[in-house]
């Protein structure tokens, strides 16, 4: 970890001290051969190469070479102090060989020089003396990084990044009485980078490199060496001030604004993660709290199933024959899909991504838990940063992550799906209703009810659900046809700790994980239900209309082959599409009619402590009637969420962090229009592609200005809609205001925890991926059975659906494997 | 025409050093005719890096002075197909054997490359090399170079391996 100023020197820096020496007497050498010749002193062996005598030459080359000279003995004298010395040759030398090319390659004056014997021109001799130049640069370079790295023990970042994250962390996180110091909060961010693999984390990089790099841009030094006031200002006008206020041009806007962003969210993670930050904010980790004794003795259920999970070390060889069905993933759509197939007896192989994290290893530190149970650690962006999409990746899926809401698919929706004027998904509704019955049974759904004797029931769902309902109250917004309630859940027995989002522990959360993958596995034995993780389906091979194999990817690099006779692809809805494309199926239409539960939180702030992170973190939902789109579900999180959606920036970020313990917020979520697109490509090969529409951006900003108002009903000293410029709404007249603030969706954070679409079903082959039976067309044993089938958004948490799409599903994989064909049913398409 | 094909150099003998480069492939993939899975991402990344890197660096090498010119074509034929092709498929049928064994295979049929395209296209020549005083050393000393290959390769690989950089994967580790 880092060093206090006076401890011993690593030995990456004992050899960089070294090299500079080495380099100084290289230099003072050079000062010496440049110097000498001109004056007289021209010492035999050089005789030869009388060109050194032109005084013009000699001067320039003596000026370079005595200044190089310089910084070298200043830098060696102390390589921490003076490290600006080191990182100025570097800069230099770089700039002289870059030089050197361009004279190489442009120099109209090519002249000959003579040497004793022979001639030489004078682009080879400037080729040598760049190259010369070059390979002491290379060296500097390398040991300059390395005795960086060894300073700090940076494990992800170079040494610039890192500075650049300590210099905005110095800025960010503006308060008095910082609880860690700037530099401890980078090396939070830096352990977490380098704790988890994804393909876009080198993002993280760039994004930090730029930010480091900006200000030149503006011919201002690079943002890690600016005093901090200088700093904050530079931020505050050009990064601030430019994307809130639209003073650059739109590319540039979207750019500064993904930088700063990424910026912001790496800061705010590294410095409220950290343990000494919690007495700061009013946090206390559950198990610290005075109640947690009581509250695990009242509720003592506990659902912790063995699972056996196979990694790369268990696979031997290249190549598996499957003899059954081989389903990619393993989230709730895989889980049903597998517990329905073992149970008529086929073998069921499930390849997952994510690692295998047993409940009893879940803690209590947010960075470590997002960087094992979520995708690319929670970073996945769309292409114009302007969209977070976060998934679980990890054995059992996002139901190990979410926060176990279940609502049914709304009537609505399906029978908007199965408008055969309209997307015509076929499907037979009595059969998908008993279907989705099923599966509220089988992992136990039921309204959080199980209270226990040591409080009341608002208490231990939330304290901050409670005010927003007496809001609701106040408002009559209680009143039937509006359905106000606590969530329904796959929950037992909830302790409220908190911690839905980072893996229930105790197995409260019945969760794919713990419920209905142990229970499969049970009932087919470990050698016919056989699950291999931290292995990402990279191909399906095809042969005609069948799918022969998969191509899977360990995260060493390490590949095999999994031949079986039934394939079921259920990745998630954008994993699925790419894996699609990626395999050249369904060209053309994979990827497209993505739909999200589009949500942005409104907080509001309370004159009295609530402690809103007790409880269930989803406790209560408020849905309008007639509907107006938009749903609210109460939420709140632990510090590290929670700073990552906090609005604001500098002190008024940390004046509301502090207001923490005093605060509720709720989520709004609005299904969105079918008009995004994920495909293979951009900077991270996931290129999401979405805007929302006017119509769901409006539909959003009505329920933001409505739940604000609920707030404020129910006491809230004010409300912040979480915007990238700051707003604080102290009345609903105030509130009105934030239409004209709000503008567009660059305006304000946006994100989802449900991507829904991508390969939809209907029976319209133009446009539908999969048909009736989730079959994908042109293939006799490829299915699809995740979200990425819904053919529109369903506007509610999609777990129950896509668990219910699975358990309808089964009958037509389970006759796949014997016949090589589908059982034809005809459905049942009358209204529900 | 003399900097593409070589002097007097036609069409007919550039097919006779493929047949050579063709002939010496079927017998380097004998051991392993084809590329098992794990092992393509590599081939191919080993085949495109030095492919490039011979090709430009003949072309280099003479500019500097170390190397004598190779005709454009036949400096293409020499780094894609018998540097990028055939050295690569020998690299994946002996990278398990000993580096010794390994750098004699390169360096043998490096030379027996070399002798013939010099018989055929008078290409590899120089009076002296090295301050030595024979045709030979010159193509002595740029089969021994070849003979790196395996050792540089190996380096190469490890180094990527740790982040499957490119998807290269140390098959064997």
């Amino acid at each position: 970890m880092s060093t206090k100023s006076g401890a011993a020197l690593t030995s990456q820096e004992l050899n960089l001290k070294s090299y500079l020496r080495i380099l100084f007497f290289i230099y003072l050498g050079g000062v010496l051969l440049y110097l000498l010749p001109p004056i007289g002193l021209m010492p035999e062996f050089l005789k030869p190469y009388a060109f050194i005598n032109d005084p013009a030459f000699a001067n320039n080359s003596t000026i370079k070479m005595g200044l190089f000279a310089a910084l070298c003995f200043v830098a060696a004298g102390d390589v921490r102090r003076y490290l600006i010395a080191v990182e100025a040759i570097m800069v230099v030398m770089c700039f002289a060989v870059l030089s050197g090319i361009i004279l190489i390659l442009f120099a109209k004056n090519n002249y000959t020089i003579q040497m004793a014997n022979s001639s030489l021109k004078m682009s080879t001799l400037i080729l040598y003396s760049s190259i010369f130049d070059a390979a002491l640069n290379a060296i500097l370079i390398v040991l300059y990084n390395k005795a960086q790295k060894a300073r700090y023990n940076l494990q992800y970042f170079s040494p610039m990044e890192f500075r650049a994250l300590k210099a905005l962390a110095e800025v960010l996180i503006e308060g008095d009485e910082k609880a860690i110091s700037p530099q401890e909060t980078a090396l939070s961010v830096d352990r977490y980078m380098s704790s988890f693999k994804a393909t876009n984390k080198w993002v993280t990089k760039l994004a930090l490199t730029s930010l480091e790099l900006y200000p030149l841009v503006f011919l201002k030094s690079p943002t890690s060496y600016m005093r901090p006031d200088a700093r904050k200002a530079f931020l505050e006008r050009h990064f601030y001030q430019d994307v809130s206020l639209r003073f650059a041009p739109p590319f540039i806007r979207m750019l500064v604004q993904g930088m700063i962003r990424m910026g912001k969210q790496l800061c705010f993670m590294g410095y409220y993660n950290d343990p000494r930050v919690y007495p700061t904010i009013g946090y206390e980790p559950f198990s610290k709290r005075a109640d947690t004794e009581k509250r695990m003795k009242d509720l003592p259920y506990e659902n912790i199933r063995p699972l056996q999970v196979q990694n790369e070390k268990d696979v031997k060889g290249d190549v598996i024959d499957w003899d059954g069905v081989v389903i990619i993933g393993s989230g709730p759509g895989a889980s049903i899909m597998a517990k329905g197939l073992v149970e008529r007896g086929k073998r069921v192989l499930i390849i997952e991504r994510g690692e295998h994290t047993d409940p009893s290893e879940f803690n209590e530190d947010e960075i470590d838990m997002v960087s094992r149970l979520y995708a690319d650690g929670a970073l996945q962006q769309a292409a114009d940063f302007r969209f977070q999409v976060i998934q679980g990746s990890t054995v059992g899926g996002s139901s190990v992550v979410n926060n176990a809401v279940c609502f049914d698919t709304p009537h609505a929706v399906l029978d908007r799906w199965n408008d055969t004027n309209g997307i015509d998904a076929g499907l037979d509704l009595a059969r998908y209703i008993q279907c989705n019955k099923n599966v509220n049974e089988m992992i136990g759904v039921h309204r959080i009810n199980d209270t226990p004797s040591t409080m009341s029931r608002e208490e231990y769902l939330n304290p901050g659900g409670k005010k927003f309902k007496l809001g609701i109250e106040r408002m009559g917004l209680d009143k039937s046809p509006n359905v106000v309630d606590s969530v329904a859940a796959n929950i037992q027995q909830c302790v409220g700790c908190g911690y839905c989002n980072i893996g229930c522990k105790w197995g409260k959360k019945l969760s794919m994980l713990n419920n209905i993958l142990p229970q499969a596995q049970e009932k087919a034995g470990a050698e016919n239900f056989q699950i291999i993780a931290g292995c990402e389906v990279i191909k399906l091979k095809s042969k005609g209309a069948k799918i022969t194999s998969l191509i899977a990817q360990f995260r060493n690099g390490r590949k095999i082959e999994v031949r079986g006779k039934t394939f079921v692809v259920s990745a998630g809805a954008l994993s699925s599409s790419l894996l699609l494309q990626r395999s050249g199926i369904a060209t053309g239409r994979a990827g497209k009619q993505l739909s999200f539960n589009v949500g942005s939180p409104i907080s509001s702030v309370f004159p009295d402590v609530i402690d809103a992170y007790k409880g269930l973190q989803i406790s209560h939902f408020l849905q309008i009637s007639p509907s107006r789109g938009f749903i609210f579900e109460t939420w709140f999180n632990p510090p590290m969420f929670q700073s990552t959606i906090m609005p604001g920036w500098w002190s008024d970020h940390w004046k509301n962090m502090h207001r923490y313990n005093r605060m509720a917020c709720t989520g709004v979520l609005v299904g969105s229009d079918s008009n995004a697109e994920i495909r293979v490509g951009g900077l991270t090969k996931r290129d999401i592609r979405y805007t929302p529409t006017k119509k769901d951006f409006d539909t959003l900003i009505d329920g933001i200005e409505l739940a604000g108002e609920i707030y404020l009903e129910a006491g809230a000293e004010c409300v912040m809609p979480n915007t990238f410029g700051y707003y604080e709404y102290a009345t609903k007249e105030e509130l009105k205001k934030m239409r004209y603030d709000i503008k567009d969706n660059s305006d304000i954070t946006l994100g989802t925890g449900h991507p829904q679409g991508g390969n939809i079903l209907s029976r319209n082959r133009k446009i539908g991926v999969v048909d009736e039976q989730l079959k994908v067309y042109g293939y006799d044993n490829l299915f699809i059975s995740d979200a990425s089938v819904f053919p529109t958004a369903i506007g509610v948490n999609p777990q129950i659906s896509v668990m219910t799409f699975a358990e309808y599903a089964v009958p037509f994989v389970a006759d796949t494997v014997e016949t090589g064909g589908v059982k034809v049913i005809t459905p049942d398409l009358s209204k529900v | 025409m003399n900097e593409i094909l070589g002097a007097n150099n036609t069409l007919f003998d550039y097919a006779l050093v493929v047949l050579i480069y063709f002939l010496l492939f079927l017998f380097i993939r004998y051991p392993k005719p084809t590329v098992e899975l794990n092992y393509k991402a590599t081939f191919l990344f080993l085949s495109l890096f030095w492919a490039f890197l011979m090709f430009g660096g003949n072309y280099l090498g003479y500019r500097v002075g170390m190397m004598a010119f190779l005709p454009w074509l036949d400096n293409a034929l020499h780094s894609f197909v018998w540097v990028g092709i055939c050295l690569c498929w020998l690299y994946y049928c002996t990278f398990e054997r000993p580096v010794l064994e390994q750098f004699i295979f390169f360096a043998f049929l490096s030379f027996i490359v070399k002798v013939g395209e010099k018989m055929i296209l008078g290409t590899w020549s120089m009076d002296s090399y090295l301050g030595i005083k024979s045709p030979y050393a010159y193509l002595i000393a740029m089969s021994l170079i070849d003979g790196f290959y395996p050792v540089l390769s190996g380096w190469i690989v490890k180094a990527l391996a740790k982040n499957s950089t490119f998807g290269v994967y140390a098959v064997g580790t």
